[in-house]
């Protein structure tokens, strides 16, 4: 279903306010899927109310949120509240995608630039700078790696910039941890809406054997599966993953915001360190004349 | 998650259920690959019935020493007061802002006081060594680039000492704990806890809030209202505080920047007629 998570958020919002003012699943779900505009969201929406009001199952593929709407009446305003929330981590997984993809794009754009336009002028000014006389060996090192590389060193660099948005997101700071908590909340919807644990667990990670902790879809690690088991063993599996989602949430929300604070110095040094060759090739020469006249 | 947390979540769950504290916190060492010596320490407290203590020696390892103490009250509610406490702000998330900041100017001025140095003891004196410049001329520079050099350490000491002495300024954090202590009331009020009891709570972790009138309507308040209304006023307080700093270190940095330009343009001149503008 082609449905942003603020849309989903939205969407189970409005269900959670009529379901509370007694309406039934399957009237509730109409009258959302009416406000939508045509398309297919509307379109699975409106079959599920259909099939709803007709006392069927509607069939739920593999859309997290259908399969609970798809629950009827089971699905409750907790379980709705449940995938509000889940919606909302992973929103805000997109946004700690975006943020720090967007600050590497322009830390590494801008040495990329940088060092494109260091290449430039020292392709320039090479000649005239060594009648100068003797360089400074850093200078002449510099000439001499700009002559062998050219334009490739920033050409790299500036492909490097395109390389945050390409990558699988959950190697951004914070995302892997937004994401895995945004399907445990969408675990735990779907046993507030008596969907089974196995069932549930194979909606949010195809992967899972037994538990939904013990699968490489959420990319937990070894302790925070055995955590996940150990919350499983004492407060049953909804719990246990409210309670680690939770966990992971406050974590990835410490790490997006500590990327964040660091993300502008550390912008500024690499844009620095791409303008090392510009100081090598016109600053060192002219203190080593100024040495040389003293 | 982090081993210590997972010690401490696994104590707050122990407490809200009525399960024992230090036979928990044993399995959770078996899982986590050993027990570090805070959990050993609050193992020994809850084996001797001292619950409070235990959770109490638990603070090192993530717990929260406000739900320590509710805990102890009532300890069912740990869990509530728990999540309600992790939809505030923490004291780390509002400094953060401001540490950006910091380390974004202190770069700054690092390279400002590079730059003056490198003017300073690498192309002046040669420059200057055919003109009868009045002694000391050129030392500005110098003291420019060492005065760029300790401001950027300040800058960054300040922003990493600061927030160790966070919890005992009222204006800063008074918001932020007023929010906590709010956050905290809802599922003791819910519990039955009564008005006194539960302001014991606010006097140790919240004085300012801890007034006559508040207790007087501790059964009619929205608590989970006031909590966010606090938290919010928490953040602008930090917020102001980040923009107030921002603006000080770019006036600064700015200020030193101008200060190295007219150290070099208002003596370059000498060089020609060795004669102090002065």
């Amino acid at each position: 279903m082609s449905l942003t998570d603020e849309s989903r958020a939205l969407l189970a919002l409005h269900l959670v306010a009529l379901r509370r003012h007694g309406w039934t699943a399957a009237k509730s779900v109409a009258l959302v899927a009416q406000g939508l505009p045509g398309g297919d969201a509307h379109r699975e929406l409106d079959r599920v109310a259909q099939a709803l009001d007709r006392g069927e199952r509607p069939e739920a593929g593999a859309d997290p949120f259908l399969a609970l709407l798809a629950q009827g009446e089971a699905a409750g305003p907790e379980a709705l509240l449940e995938s509000v929330k889940s919606s909302e981590v992973a929103w805000a997984a997109r946004r700690s995608r975006q943020q720090a993809a967007f600050l590497l794009t322009l830390a590494l754009g801008g040495a990329g630039f940088t060092l494109g336009l260091a290449t430039l002028l020292i392709r320039a000014w090479q000649e005239g700078v060594s009648n100068f006389g003797a360089l400074p060996l850093v200078t002449q090192l510099t000439f001499d790696a700009v002559a062998a590389v050219g334009y490739l060193g920033p050409a790299l660099l500036l492909a490097l910039a395109a390389l945050p948005w390409a990558v699988p997101a959950r190697w951004l700071p914070g995302v892997a941890r937004f994401q895995a908590a945004a399907r445990l909340r969408q675990f735990a919807a779907a046993m507030a809406a008596m969907v089974s644990a196995e069932a549930a667990a194979k909606l949010v990670d195809p992967s899972t054997r037994e538990t939904v902790f013990d699968g490489q879809g959420l990319g937990l690690t070894a302790l925070e599966r055995k955590a996940g088991a150990f919350l499983l063993a004492r407060d049953g599996p909804e719990s246990g993953a409210r309670t680690l989602a939770a966990e992971l949430e406050s974590e990835a929300r410490a790490t997006s915001a500590r990327f964040a604070g660091w993300s502008p110095a550390l912008g500024l040094g690499v844009v620095l360190a791409a303008a090392i060759p510009l100081v090598a090739a016109f600053l060192l020469p002219v203190f080593a004349i100024a040495g040389a006249v003293k | 998650m982090k081993a210590g947390r997972f010690f401490s979540v696994a104590a707050e769950r122990a407490v809200a259920a009525g399960r024992p504290v230090h036979h928990e916190l044993e399995i959770v060492g078996g899982l986590a690959g050993g027990i570090p010596f805070p959990a050993q320490r609050a193992i020994d407290f809850a084996r001797h019935g001292k619950l409070g203590e235990a959770l109490g020696a638990l603070i090192p390892l993530g717990f929260d020493p406000l739900l320590a103490d509710a805990a102890a009250f009532r300890p069912e509610t740990a869990v509530e007061v728990s999540a309600a406490l992790a939809r505030l702000p923490r004291s780390t998330d509002l400094w953060r802002p401001l540490l950006g900041t910091c380390h974004y100017l202190a770069l700054v001025l690092m390279v400002e006081s590079v730059v003056a140095q490198l003017f300073a003891f690498r192309v002046v004196p040669g420059l200057a060594s055919g003109a009868a410049l009045p002694d000391g001329q050129w030392a500005y520079l110098s003291v420019l680039g060492q005065v760029g050099f300790w401001l950027a350490l300040a800058v960054v000491l300040a922003a990493w000492v600061a927030p160790l002495f966070d919890r005992s300024h009222r204006w800063l954090f008074g918001p932020l704990a007023d929010a906590r202590v709010c956050a905290a009331f809802a599922p003791l009020a819910a519990a039955g806890v009564p008005a006194e009891a539960a302001f014991e709570l606010a006097r140790r972790h919240a004085p300012g809030f801890a007034g006559d009138a508040a207790r007087q309507a501790h059964g009619t308040l929205d608590w989970p209202e006031l909590a966010l209304h606090f938290a919010e006023r928490a953040e602008l307080r930090f917020d102001r505080l980040a923009l107030l700093a921002k603006g000080a270190f770019t006036a600064l940095a700015l200020a030193l920047a101008a200060l190295i330009l007219a150290s070099v343009y208002l003596t370059l001149p000498l060089l020609w007629t060795g004669v102090s503008p002065s």
